[in-house]
This record gives structure tokens, sequence and C-alpha cells, in this order.
């Protein structure tokens, strides 16, 4: 089935590189459903009764001589489950999107052929080749921005992650003379911590753990967003499944701690971790671009799943798990939103938009479910991961960790925000759009459908997680559907919801016994005190600039940026690449100093050696 | 069929084309494509039987002239013919009957690097490919291809005396002229005469093997030369003497000291080029110290051929990528820009085969060349290959920004042929015959 | 007799390569490349003699004659050396219609 797949996604590509857009998308959408299926059937090898079609574990597909061996695991399932969904819905909400076919589907295609190789690998060269390929089809796609920061800083950095990947499967490959994933066993000496670092760091850039980001707001903020719906919900985590093959399942995490016996090098993915995650959702603060919110968004999001495989206990790594999966939905409902938005109004700026979601109520519904789950509202899927993950980190006594994830919890609400506020609500400035094509709201609620289930049953998700964990040697968490059993407190549906009520039900009255007028947009609110902005008829209202003062405070220390130290790296390359050309003198008579240098030194070695 | 008839063909045609002026092209591309045939038909009997030895002129070696086809050479030989075939469709059409006499000789001569086992016709054919290439250079006519062409000829004059020097010495002592016979009996050489022959072969061929710091002429002559023959160069006779380097090195001296020797003259090679085509703002330039780059990874394989099977696999696989994409992007680079949907498919498939991602030839190159290396222990190649990687990720993805979506003016037959040019790298990445042939030679180059 | 030989083929390829190295004008240069040819030709003459051998000619007396090899690849190397001294020679005529000089100062560089 596996192979069907693999080959029914590539000949799609390759026919949708010629049909017509619409065509394109039902191909695109139709190949998607045969892998939804499978995930369905595979779910049985897993204990889950759902369909059997006939599985198979695993195949080999010849190429160039040597054979790619894929197989179905546990881990590779589980994160098959987060990212192959996401397809047809990104391709129906595509199906209006796109005005014409430009070659979004056949690489779409392509990407999503290479995510299955990836998580379904079996042996460090199909990894590796599949990683590979998924780097040069999401290029492709971000190259369909035509912004040169985007495209040149995705190239250069996917090929950095590429060859740091490519360094640490070299080591390993040195240590164990196999690519085997089942039979390599990492050594816990210099070389191997080398390898394991490097591939860490390696799939870090891919999943966007600062400061291996510079990329990400760049290419999030510049490509379309169907495409960044896939890439920052599905792509991103394929790093986060590497980080979790090389810590558990090859036991990297173990090599590291016997090999530095003092310090903890987990501790340290933690902490960049959580540095991700608050760094990221400061800088979100000051984001007037939409898109470039949700980028710094997702960085610190994805923070959280580094923070859970850097704890590595069974509380936090099933925290990190549940939490890949909410942001695979959540972001890329948040992204798909955000194209809706501007393929209605044009504008990605929250000072320009405003009150879109009285003429849009589904999107803003989609929207606003979604960032209920970013910002972790109890009762939401969203909470209950970073529940697992915050009490994790008090479990583990991380002191540093744990505060500045709270901190990144509470700021996480006040950036999203803005999104619900400067976006949707506010002043209708667009009373004349209509909703958004009933495709694109429809892939929008799909979406948000796992979200809705896994809030009720948080404890499916453990099922989900469980031979995947095991996999990785970590135990798991006892649970039923509602509740998660912890040490600290255990997670119960339920009570969050009867909590939730308690807390709600005067809220509400509090609110409806209030008296309501409505206010003019200028009002004075403002004090007497004119915005510079005033003239300009931009309003200063939560849309723009709301966080002023913390911007003032904050803003310089992020001030020049982490891409400006990599672009100096770069000048410095230049400097040394018009310093090593000045060699070619021009002059012939140069080039035959050169050639007689040249036999003379190869002379002296032969010599002197 | 003989492969004699690879080298007779291009040459005869070669000169008999000026006698029908105006059916010169044609009569070429008849020739070419005849040669191609030969050459498949040639690479199918070694991929079956291996390594074909065949007599010339009725003398047995090694006092005859014989012809030493091993797999590499079989898959070069095909490569060089078919691809100059496909180039001279995307250029044919602006021809004119010189320049398809000059094209048959290069291609002529190419051809015969790659499959003669005699060290002396290698030099006969290497100044047949040398003369042809600087009048080809020089074909454009103006200041610069003239300027270019000087320069090639300069530096390859000098190599060409360099060679030839080289085989006086190995005569002088071994009284032949034959590969194989000479690399059984290297060892009762006298060994201050032998090492001045290594270095003075290394040298001469180093400079049409544009490898560091032999190469001066390479961005000049690029840059001075039409597309086509910019391609030509750099799947034709560079590639050739590339491998000339590869079978003198592996059959000849496959030493201890040589290796090091080579491997550090590959890696230097790769970060010059590499470094240097970073802020190259002229594209045909950019690419030439691209392809000075790739040189030095090839020779970097040729190093680790000497005792690593797996760097013999990425000869192979390096050399058919270098020749595909780079051959694309030159002809590509005759007008500023990728408007057309073929030209667009060329650029990036010729970006992405030469930046050695899968399932293109140039990632099994790479992947065989560090699997090499790592085998050898050599994690320092390790990371500078890396390192030169991601310079060259970095100025192609500036080229592709640039150059993608402008207008541009290339015919239609023009534009196909490059796409297929580009394509090559993409089928001999999936198809296994790459990595049969090269398991083929696994011991020793020559298969003697 | 042949110490001499060996000497004389030292100083012409040295001289040709101090005349490529140092010489400005392009006709020069390439005398100097001429010069360093005949330098290697001598050399392989060198080489294939044998002091009192005679030609290599079949007329009974065969007893001590000269390697015939490297004569014909004298010959063949001959044969190159003129048709890329005549190649040069065009190219320079060419170089100096455009250039209007033999002189090379600036060009491509870098």
């Amino acid at each position: 089935m596996l192979d069907i797949i693999l080959a029914e996604i590539l000949v799609a590509a390759i026919i949708t590189f010629f049909v017509g857009r619409k065509l394109a998308a039902i191909i695109a959408m139709a190949v998607s459903i045969l892998p939804l299926i499978a995930l369905l059937d595979w779910a049985s090898l897993y204990g889950f009764n759902i369909i059997h079609l006939g599985i198979e574990k695993s195949i080999s597909i010849p190429i160039a001589g040597v054979s790619l061996n894929l197989a179905i695991t546990p881990l590779g399932w589980f994160f098959a489950l987060m990212i192959i969904p996401l397809f047809p819905a990104i391709m129906l909400f595509s199906y209006s999107f796109y005005k014409k076919n430009d070659g979004f589907y056949p690489f779409m295609l392509l990407a999503l052929l290479s995510s299955i190789g990836i998580i379904m690998a079996k042996d460090m060269l199909t990894f590796f080749l599949f990683w590979e390929m998924m780097s040069w089809s999401s290029f492709l796609l971000v190259y369909r921005s035509r912004d040169k920061e985007a495209v040149m800083s995705y190239f250069i950095f996917s090929s950095l992650s590429a060859f740091l990947i490519f360094l640490g499967i070299l080591i390993i490959y040195q240590q164990n003379a196999s690519l085997l994933l089942s039979s390599i066993n990492i050594e816990s000496n210099a070389y191997g911590v080398v390898a394991i670092i490097s591939l860490i760091a390696g799939f870090a850039i891919k999943s966007v753990l600062m400061p291996l980001h510079a990329w990400a707001p760049y290419v999030y903020s510049k490509s379309d967003e169907p495409f960044v719906a896939f890439l920052a919900g599905g792509l991103s985590k394929l790093g986060y499944y590497g980080m979790f093959l090389i810590l558990f399942i090859l036991a990297g995490a173990k090599v590291l701690e016997t090999y530095f016996t003092n310090l903890s090098p987990n501790y340290i993915l933690a902490v960049f971790g959580a540095l991700s995650a608050f760094i990221a959702t400061l800088i979100a603060f000051m984001q007037d671009d939409m898109r470039k919110l949700l980028a710094y968004s997702s960085i610190g999001q994805l923070g959280y799943i580094a923070i859970g495989f850097g704890i590595g206990t069974p509380l936090a790594v099933s925290g990190a798990l549940f939490q890949a999966f909410n942001h695979a939905f959540f972001k890329a409902v948040l992204f798909l939103a955000a194209g809706a938005v501007a393929y209605r109004t044009g504008k990605w700026k929250i000072s320009e938009l405003g009150g879109v979601g009285y003429r849009m109520p589904f999107t803003f519904m989609a929207t606003l479910f979604a960032i209920f789950t970013l910002a972790a509202i109890p009762i939401t899927s969203g909470f209950a991961a970073k529940w697992l993950l915050y009490e994790s980190a008090i479990d583990a006594k991380y002191i540093f960790v744990a505060p500045i994830m709270l901190i990144a919890g509470v700021g996480a609400f006040l950036y999203s925000f803005r999104i619900l506020y400067g976006v949707f609500l506010g002043e209708n400035r667009y009373p004349n759009i209509k909703e958004a094509p009933k495709s694109m709201v429809a892939a929008m609620f799909i979406l948000v459908m796992p979200l809705l289930i896994f809030l009720i049953f948080p404890g499916y998700m453990l099922d989900m997680m469980h031979d995947a964990l095991i996999s990785g040697n970590i135990a798991t968490l006892n649970h039923n559907a509602f509740v998660i059993e912890t040490s600290l407190a255990s997670y119960n549906t339920i009570a969050v919801i009867v909590a939730l009520m308690i807390a709600l039900i005067p809220a509400i009255l509090i609110y409806k016994t209030r008296k309501h007028r409505v206010v003019d947009f200028m009002d004075n609110y403002l004090a007497g005190e004119l915005p510079e902005l005033y003239d300009n008829k931009i309003s200063m209202h939560a849309a723009s600039r709301f966080y002023k003062p913390i911007e003032e405070i904050i803003g310089p220390y992020f001030e020049p940026g982490t891409m400006s130290y990599y672009m100096a790296i770069y000048r410095g390359l230049k400097a040394i690449s018009d310093a090593v050309r000045k060699i070619y003198t021009g002059k012939a008579g140069d080039y035959a100093i050169y050639v007689t240098l040249f036999l003379l030194i190869i002379m002296g070695w032969f010599i002197w050696m | 069929m003989h492969p004699v008839l690879l080298i007779a063909i291009p040459l005869l045609v070669a000169f008999i084309i000026p006698l029908f002026k105006k059916y010169g092209p044609s009569i070429a591309l008849g020739a070419l494509a005849l040669n191609t045939g030969i050459s498949i038909a040639l690479f199918s009997v070694v991929y079956s039987t291996g390594t074909v030895h065949e007599i010339i002129a009725g003398f047995a070696p090694p006092i005859g002239i014989f012809l030493a086809v091993d797999s590499l050479s079989a898959l070069l030989a095909m490569i060089i013919n078919l691809f100059a075939l496909i180039n001279f469709m995307a250029i044919g059409k602006a021809s004119e009957y010189k320049f398809s006499m000059l094209y048959l000789l290069a291609v002529a001569g190419s051809t015969g690097i790659v499959i003669t086992g005699d060290i002396f016709n290698m030099f006969v054919f290497f100044e047949i490919t040398a003369v042809a290439s600087y009048a080809l250079v020089a074909s454009r006519k103006d200041k610069k291809s003239m300027e270019g062409a000087i320069k090639y000829m300069i530096l390859g004059s000098l190599g060409s005396i360099f060679i030839l020097i080289g085989i006086a010495l190995i005569y002088s002592q071994l009284k032949s002229l034959n590969i194989y016979d000479i690399a059984s009996r290297i060892s009762t050489m006298d060994a201050k005469i032998k090492w001045a022959s290594v270095a003075m072969l290394l040298t001469g061929i180093g400079v049409e093997a544009e490898i560091f710091p032999l190469n001066g002429w390479v961005p000049d002559a690029y840059q001075g030369a039409s597309g086509g023959v910019a391609s030509l160069l750099s799947f034709g006779p560079s590639k050739a003497a590339i491998y000339a380097i590869a079978r003198i090195m592996l059959v000849i001296f496959p030493l201890q000291k040589v290796y090091y020797l080579v491997l550090t003259i590959g890696v230097i090679t790769l970060l010059i080029g590499e470094l240097a085509a970073l802020k190259q703002e002229n594209v045909k330039r950019m690419l030439a110290y691209s392809s000075i780059g790739q040189m030095g990874l090839i020779t970097i394989a040729i190093a680790m051929g000497m005792n690593e099977k797996n760097a013999i696999l990425a000869i192979f696989f390096l050399m058919v990528s270098h020749a595909s994409s780079k051959a694309s992007l030159f002809l590509l680079s005759d007008s500023s820009g990728m408007g057309s949907a073929a030209t667009k498919y060329t650029g990036i498939v010729s970006v992405l085969g030469i930046v050695g991602m899968p399932p293109f030839a140039g990632f099994w190159g790479k992947w065989y060349l560090l699997m090499a290396a790592i085998n050898g222990n050599m994690l320092w190649v390790i990371v500078l290959i890396f390192f030169s990687g991601i310079v060259e990720a970095a100025y192609f993805a500036r080229y592709l920004h640039r150059y993608y979506g402008n207008e541009e003016s290339f015919s239609r037959l023009t534009k196909y042929s490059m796409a297929v040019l580009a394509t090559m790298s993409l089928i001999f990445g999936l198809l296994p015959l790459i990595y049969e042939m090269g398991l083929k030679t696994l011991f020793g180059m020559g298969g003697v | 007799m042949i110490w001499a030989m060996y000497f004389a083929v030292a100083v012409l390829l040295t001289a040709g390569l101090y005349g490529v190295i140092t010489k400005k004008n392009l006709m020069k240069v390439f005398i100097s490349l001429s010069i360093m040819e005949t330098g290697v030709n001598l050399l392989l003459i060198t080489i294939g003699y044998i002091p009192g051998g005679t030609a290599p000619i079949e007329n009974g007396n065969f007893a001590k004659y000269v390697d015939p090899v490297p004569q014909a690849l004298v010959l063949t190397a001959i044969v190159i050396g003129v048709s890329v001294t005549a190649l040069a020679l065009s190219l320079l005529i060419m170089y100096h219609s455009k250039a209007g000089t033999l002189e090379y100062k600036e060009g491509m560089k870098w």
C-alpha cells in the first residue's frame, strides 16, 4: 500500500504540472485521500480497530542501484497522523485560492511525498534522500514568492540543515557500518556526541528553533498561505520527528547524558526551546504583518516541543507530542485564515484591517477556535498539552524553564488577541466584502475538527502516541478518554470544564448586566492625547501598536535581529570571495608563474615526502 | 562495433565538411548521431562483458597502439557524444560549417582521450581537442573571446609541453607508451625520474582539467566563449582531461604519496572555485568558477578512489551530474533570463542537479564521495565539502533569483535541447546504470 | 655529447618559460612557447639517441640503431606544433584587428 501511495502521489505530481488549476486541485485532493485511508489502516497495527485493508510493514524502492527501505513505524505513523490530514484540507482551500496553476500543486505533492518518505524511512539514506527532496520541493514553493530574502535564506539554511544532518549520518555510519535505523547504536564518544549535536542542529533549522530560525519570518511572511500552512503545520514537525528519532529511538539522549557527566545537554535543549518560546512571543507583540506575527508565533509554539524533548520525562514528551499535533492543526488554520482574509481584502497588515469578522463570520469562528487552542485557553486541547508540559517542567525542577514557559504562554494570548481584535473585530473597515469561498471555509473547519475531538477526549491522543513512546523507550501515562493521570495533578477534562463554567458564569452575568454603548472609533479613550499617526487616519487601537509601551521597552533589545548576524557572516564570506578571486589576475604571465610554481611545489612534495 | 569508429567518423567527417559548405552543419549532426549510436552500443558491450581492448593496425601491445575501453571510459564516451549531439542541436542552427568542423574535432579528440590506451596517443588527442577548443572559444570573434582564446592557448600549449616532457621521461626509462605496460613496470623506474614524470603529467593535464592553480584560463575562456562552446568545454575536453588524470593516477601511479597530493589539490581547487564564484556578477564567469569547484570535487573523488570503492562510484556520478547540469546552465547563460516553461525547467533542474539534490546524479556523487571520506576518516575534507556546498547554494540561489522569469530569446529547438540536457542528470540519477558500471571497476580502474 | 644535449634542452625550456612569464607582447609569448616546444623535441630525440647508432633503416647492417619511436613522436609533435603556431598567429591577427595592439595590458580579470 505504501508503494502505491508513493507512486500515486508521484504520478499526480507530474499530471498536475500540465492540467488546469481546478483539475489540479481536485487531483491533488483525491490522491491525498488514499494516504488518509492508509493512516486508518495502519492504525490497526497499533491496536485501533478501524479498518483493515491489508497492512504491509515495509517496502523497498530500487533507485540508482540501491534500494530505499520504508516501513510503517509507530513514530512514523503518529507523525503521519499530523502531517497527512493537513494536505487534503489545504488542497481544498487552494481550490478557490489560486487563479492559475503555476507550479503550486506539483511541488506540494512532491513535498507530501517526501514527508511520507521521511517519516517512513527505515534507513538513514532513505531518510536523507527524502529530506533533501522535501527541502528542494519546498524551496521551489518558497521560490514562488520571488522575494529575495525569503528565497536566499531558505535555500542557504536548507543546505546548512542538510549538511549538518549529513555529517551526523556519516559519523553514525562510520561507527556502525550500517545505515539501518534498527541496527544503529550511537557510541558514547566525542564523535558520537558531535553526530547527535549536528543532527539536532540540522533538525532545529527546519523546526525553527532559535537561534536557527532566522529564515522563518521571511519565508512564512512572503510565501503563499496554503503552502505556509503546510510548511508551518506539517513540514516543521519533520524536524521534531528527526529529533525524537535521534534522542529517544536511537537513544541519543542517553549518550549525551553519559558523555557529559556534569552538565545535562538535554537541559540545554530545553533552555533553547524556552528561550525560543519566550523571545519569539515578545517579538510577535511587535509585528504588524499578520503573517509575520504568525511566523513568530510558530517559532514560539514549536519551542515548547523542544522543551518537552529536552526534559525527556514521559510527561514532557507526551506533552510535546500533543503540542506538536495541536500546533499542526491550529497553525494551519491560522495561516489559511490569513490567506482567506487576504483573499478578500488584499491586506495583511493588522493596522490596515479591521472588522473583517462581521462579514466573514465562519472564518472568524475557525480562527477564534484556533487561537483559543494556540493560547491554551482552558478546555482546549492546547491547554491539555501545555498542562502536561508545565507540569513536567515543575516536576523535573527546571526552575529556569518553567516560569519562562508560563510567561510565554500568557504572551501567546496577548499577541493572538491582536489578530482577533485587530483583524476580525473593531472598526468595520470592509463593509462590502463577502465571506470567504465555501471551499476555504470548509477547509478551515475540517482542520478544526481534530482539535475539537481532542478537546473532549485528550486521552485518545495518548492512546495514539502510545506505541511511538514505547518505541522510544518512554513510559506512557495512565489515562482514560477524559483523564490523564500525572504525579502532581492529573488532567481531567470534566474538572476543567466545570472549573471553566464556574469562572465563566459570573463573567457572563457581569457582561449581561452592564450597559453598553457603541463608541466611535476615535472616541476620547485617548484621553486628550492625539496619537502621532492620527493625521494619517491610522487608528491607534488594538490593531495598531497596541503594545506600544512594551515595544518601547523591549524593542531595542531585539535590534538588530538574528538575521543581521547571519548577514554579517555572509558579508564576511563575500569579502573572502573577493580576495580569493583576485588570484585570477587576468594576465597570462601570472598564470604561467602559477603553473611553474605548481610544478616546482609538487616536485618538492615528492622529494620531501 | 569497433571503438575506433568513435574517433574515425568525426575526424573524417570534419575534413569532408569544407567540401559541402552549406550542408556542413547537417552532415555534422548526422555524424554526431551516428557516433552517439556507436557509443551507446559500445557502452552496452562494456556493460555486459567488461573492459574492451581493441588493437589498431595489427601490432599487438605493448608495441602497437591500442584502445582500452573500461567502464568509466565507455560511460564518458557515451556522455560526451550524446551530450555533444544534444548540444549541437541546441546551437546548430546558428553555426556555420567551420564551426561544425571544429566542433567535430573537439568531440573526436575528447572521445579519443577517453578511450585510448596509449599515452602518446592521449597527448595527440589532447592537442586535437585543444586546438579545436581554442578556435571554438574564439569563434564569437569579438575582443573578449579572442582574449579568452589566447590565454587558453598560452596555458594549453604550456600544459602540452609538460605532458610531452612527462611522456618523454617515462619513455626514456621504460621504452613503452602503453598505459598498462607502464603501470605493470612502474616500480622498476628510477625514483627521481618517476616523480618528475608524475609531476609533469599532472601539471600538463591539470591545465586542461581545470585544477588549481593551473586554471587561470578557465574564467576568461568561458566568459569569452558563446554558451554552446562553453557547454561543450564543460562536458567534453574538461571531463576527458579529468578522466585522463583519473586514468594516470589510478592506473599508473596509485601510490600513497600521490594520494595526499591529489587530495590536497582537489580540496584547494574546490574551495577556491566556489569562493571565487560567490562574488561574481557575470553569469558565465560565475559558472566557470563553479566548474572549477566541481572539478575539485571530482579530483577529490579521484584521490580517494585509490583506496576506496565508494569514491569510484562518486567519480562516475559527479562527472555525469556536472556534465549535464553545467552544460545546460552554460547554454542558458546566452540569454539573461528564464522566461518560458522550458527554460524555467532547465534552470531549476540544472541548479538542483548541480547542488546535489536527490534524485539527481549529483546527490549520489556527493553521497558516495562523503561515504568514502568518512571511511577514510577524513572529517576535515567532509567539513570543507559542506562549507563549499553552502557557498554554492548561496550563489546559485542568487543566480536563480536574478534570472528566473526574465525575458529570453531562445529558439524552440534550443529550449527543448537544453531541457533534455538538464534532464540527463535526473535520468542517470534514477537508473541503476552508473551504479552497476561503477561496481564493475571497483578494483583497479583499468580492469586489466 | 648527450649531456650537452640535455643541457641544451634545459636552456631552451627555461628560456622559453622565462619568455612566457615575462613578455607582455603576445607575439613574443608565442615565440617563447615555440622555443619550449623545440626544447621538448630535442629532449625526445636525445632520449632515443644511442651514441654511434645508425638510422633505424633495414639495410642488412642492423647491429646498433637509434630508437625509432621517439623520432616518430617528434614528427607528430612537430606537426602539432606547426598547427598550434598557425592557429596562434591567426588568432593574434584577429586580436590585433580588434585591440589595435599586441601588447597585453588589461582585460578580463577576477
